[in-house]
C-alpha cells in the first residue's frame, strides 16, 4: 500500500448531480466539496439529502440518467470526469469498496460464503485453490465468524444481516481497497449486533490504513466511529465539523437533528422539531 | 380493580415446531402505554398480530375491554387499530387519502364520512387537500400520519404500534412521536408500544416489556429505563448498548 505522498485520497470539488425530472431537472447535489485522506469521514443528514449519489458518483455507479459535474473529481490523483466504465470497474474491483445497507444486495445469491471470498483472495493475491480456500478460512475468522467451516457453505440467503456484512468485509479484508465506502452498512441490523459490524469496519480501517466514507442518517454512531463529519441538507453541505465535536454543532441544522432525538436518561415532554429554513437551500 | 384494556396470559403462539412466543403474561391498563422491546425475531410483532386475532394461540388467552380478539373487522370497529412501520406497504397504493381514510368507515356502516375524513386529516396534521393525493405523491412522515389517520378514524380503545417510526429520519420521528403522545392525552386510548430504540420506548411508555427468544425477561418503569437499572443481564445488556450510543452527542437542548 503506498501512502507516501502527501495527495488527499478523495478531492471533489463543486460536486454538482441533476436528474432528468418530469418537471425540468431536478439538482440533487450542489456544489459538494470533499477531500479526505485516510481517515474516517461520515456524510449524515436526513434522507433524500444526497448522501448516496454523492459516493456513488464518486465509483461510478449514477444511473445514466444523472448528469454529474465537478471542478476536481481526484480519487487518489486519478480524475474521475469521464472515466470509462471499465476504468470504474477496475477501481471498485481493487481500490474503493462499498458495503451497503442490505449485504445480500451486494453479494452473490449463486454463490456460497466461502467461494466468493476464495474468489476475492485468488483475484488479489493470485493464489491458487488450496491457499486461497485457506486465506477464506482465515479472514472469515479473522471477522470473528464463530463457524468458519459452516459459515463458507452458506448462500447469502441463509445468513443474517450482521453475518452478511461480516462476510461483505472478510471480502474487504481479501481485496485490501484504499477506500471503503459504507453506504448505512448497520441500518438494516439489531442495536447489539451493529456495535459489531462496525467494530470490524473499524478495526480493518485502521490496520490496514484506509480512508472511510461512512454514510449514515445515525449522528450517535457517527459520532463514535469518524474523525470528521460532513452535515448535508437538500443537496448542500451544511457545515464540516470534528466528529467529537459534534454536541458543539453551530449549524442550526446540525443542532436540530441533534437536540429532536428522545434520549435514554434525559426525559423531555415534548420533543424539540426540526424548524426547515428556506435559506438552508441556498 | 378496574378491567384491563388487553389483558395477556400465559401467551404462547407456535409456527410448527417452532414456538416464538412462550407463555407470556402483561395486562396494559386503560389509557396506559405499555413498550415492548427485544431484538428483531424475538416474537414482538407476533404478539401485536395475536392480540389483533391475526395469529393462532396455542396457549393462554387475550382479553381485550372483556372480550376475546376477533379477526373480522365487524367485532374489532372501535376496539383495536394498529399502525405498522412501513407507511408504504401497508397504504393501498393506488388509492387517494380520502379512500383509504374512508374505507373503514363504510365497512363498517357508519355515515357523515365526509366530515369524519376532514376531521381525521386536520387531527394529524394534514391540509385537507391531501384527500386527493395518492399515497406516492406523500414524504414517509406524512405517510405514517395518514397511518395513525386511517386507525384511530373508527375512535379504537386500544392503539398496537409496530416500530411506527423505525422507517422515519429522526427529525420526522420527533413530529409523529409527538402527535401520538397528544392524541394519546386528548383521547385516552391505550397503547402498546413496540419499539427497538430505547430512547423512543422511555419517551413514550409507562412501563416496557423486555422480550427475550419469545420468552417475558422483565418489566421496567419508565424512570428505571431512564435511570437504567435492570435485573435481568439480557436487558441490561439492552440497555448499555442504547446508553453507550447515546452518551456519544448528548446534551445540546
Ligand atoms: N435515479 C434517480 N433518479 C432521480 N432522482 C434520484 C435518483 N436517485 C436519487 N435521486 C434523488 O436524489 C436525491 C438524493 O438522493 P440520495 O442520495 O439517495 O439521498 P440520501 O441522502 O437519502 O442517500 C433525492 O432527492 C432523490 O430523490
Ligand atoms: N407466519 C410465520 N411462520 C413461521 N414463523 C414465523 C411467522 N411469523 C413470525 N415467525 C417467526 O417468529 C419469530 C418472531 O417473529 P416476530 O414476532 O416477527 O419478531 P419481532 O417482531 O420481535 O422481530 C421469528 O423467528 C420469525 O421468523
Ligand atoms: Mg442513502
Ligand atoms: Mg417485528
Amino acid at each position: 500500500m503506498t501512502a507516501s505522498t502527501d495527495r488527499p485520497l478523495v478531492d471533489l470539488r463543486n460536486l454538482t448531480i441533476t436528474f432528468a425530472g418530469h418537471r425540468g431537472p431536478v439538482t440533487a447535489v450542489h456544489d459538494l466539496n470533499l477531500t479526505m485522506g485516510r481517515e474516517r469521514v461520515a456524510i449524515v443528514g436526513e434522507s433524500g439529502s444526497g448522501k448516496s449519489v454523492s459516493a456513488r458518483a464518486l465509483i461510478g455507479l449514477l444511473p445514466v440518467s444523472a448528469k454529474v459535474s465537478a471542478s476536481r473529481m481526484d480519487f487518489d490523483g486519478i480524475d474521475l470526469r469521464g472515466m470509462s466504465e471499465a476504468g470504474f470497474e477496475r477501481l471498485r474491483g481493487s481500490r474503493i469498496a462499498m458495503i451497503l445497507q442490505d449485504p445480500r444486495q451486494s453479494l452473490n445469491p449463486l454463490m456460497t460464503a466461502g467461494q466468493q471470498i476464495v474468489e476475492s483472495c485468488r483475484l488479489h493475491h493470485r493464489e491458487g485453490r488450496r491457499a486461497a480456500r485457506e486465506r477464506a478460512m482465515d479472514l472469515l475468522e479473522a471477522v470473528s465468524i464463530r463457524e468458519p467451516q459452516r459459515v463458507f457453505d452458506l448462500y447469502p440467503h441463509e445468513v443474517s444481516g450482521g453475518m452478511g456484512q461480516r462476510i461483505m468485509i472478510a471480502m474487504m479484508l481479501a481485496a485490501q481497497p484504499d477506500l471503503l465506502i459504507a453506504d448505512e452498512p448497520t441500518s438494516a441490523l439489531d442495536t447489539s449486533v451493529r456495535t459489531d459490524v462496525l467494530e470490524e469496519i473499524q478495526k480493518l480501517v485502521e490496520d490496514r490504513g484506509m480512508g472511510l466514507l461512512l454514510i449514515s442518517h445515525d449522528l450517535d454512531l457517527v459520532a463514535s466511529y469518524t474523525d470528521r463529519v460532513v452535515v448535508m441538507y437538500a443537496g448542500r453541505v451544511m457545515e464540516t465539523l470534528e466528529s467529537r465535536h459534534l454536541h458543539a454543532a453551530r449549524h442550526s441544522y446540525t443542532q436540530g437533528l441533534i437536540g429532536c432525538r428522545p434520549v435514554l436518561g434525559h426525559p423531555v415532554d415534548v420533543l424539540p422539531t426540526l424548524e426547515r429554513q428556506e435559506a438552508w437551500k441556498s | 380493580m378496574t378491567a384491563a384494556a388487553v389483558d395477556i396470559e400465559n401467551l404462547s403462539v407456535r409456527f410448527g415446531a417452532a414456538t416464538v412466543v412462550r407463555g407470556v403474561s402483561f395486562s396494559v391498563r386503560p389509557g396506559e402505554c405499555v413498550g415492548l422491546v427485544g431484538e428483531s425475531g424475538s416474537g414482538k410483532s407476533t404478539i401485536l398480530r395475536a392480540i389483533m386475532g391475526l395469529e393462532p394461540v396455542s396457549d393462554g388467552q387475550i382479553v381485550i375491554h372483556g372480550m376475546p380478539p376477533r379477526p373480522d373487522r365487524l367485532t374489532r370497529a372501535g376496539t383495536v387499530q394498529m399502525v405498522f412501520q412501513d407507511p408504504y406497504a401497508s397504504l393501498h397504493p393506488r388509492q387517494t387519502i380520502g379512500r383509504i381514510l374512508e374505507e373503514p368507515l363504510r365497512i363498517h356502516g357508519i355515515g357523515g364520512r365526509e366530515d369524519k375524513v376532514r376531521a381525521a386529516l386536520s387531527a394529524v396534521g394534514l391540509p385537507i387537500s391531501f384527500r386527493f393525493r395518492f399515497p406516492h405523491q406523500l414524504s414517509g412522515g406524512q405517510r405514517q400520519r395518514v397511518a395513525i389517520a386511517r386507525a384511530l378514524i373508527l375512535e379504537p380503545r386500544v392503539l398496537l404500534l409496530d416500530e411506527p417510526t423505525s422507517a422515519l429520519d429522526v427529525s420526522v420521528q420527533a413530529e409523529v412521536l409527538n402527535l401520538l403522545k397528544q392524541l394519546h392525552a386528548e383521547r385516552g386510548f391505550s397503547m402498546l408500544f413496540v419499539g427497538h430504540d430505547l430512547g423512543v420506548v422511555a419517551h413514550m411508555c409507562n412501563r416496557v416489556m423486555v422480550l427475550e427468544n419469545g420468552i417475558l425477561k422483565e418489566e421496567l418503569s419508565q424512570q428505571a429505563l431512564h435511570a437504567g437499572c435492570a435485573e435481568d443481564p439480557y436487558t441490561r445488556k439492552l440497555l448499555q448498548a442504547a446508553r453507550m450510543e447515546a452518551a456519544v452527542v448528548l446534551h445540546v437542548r
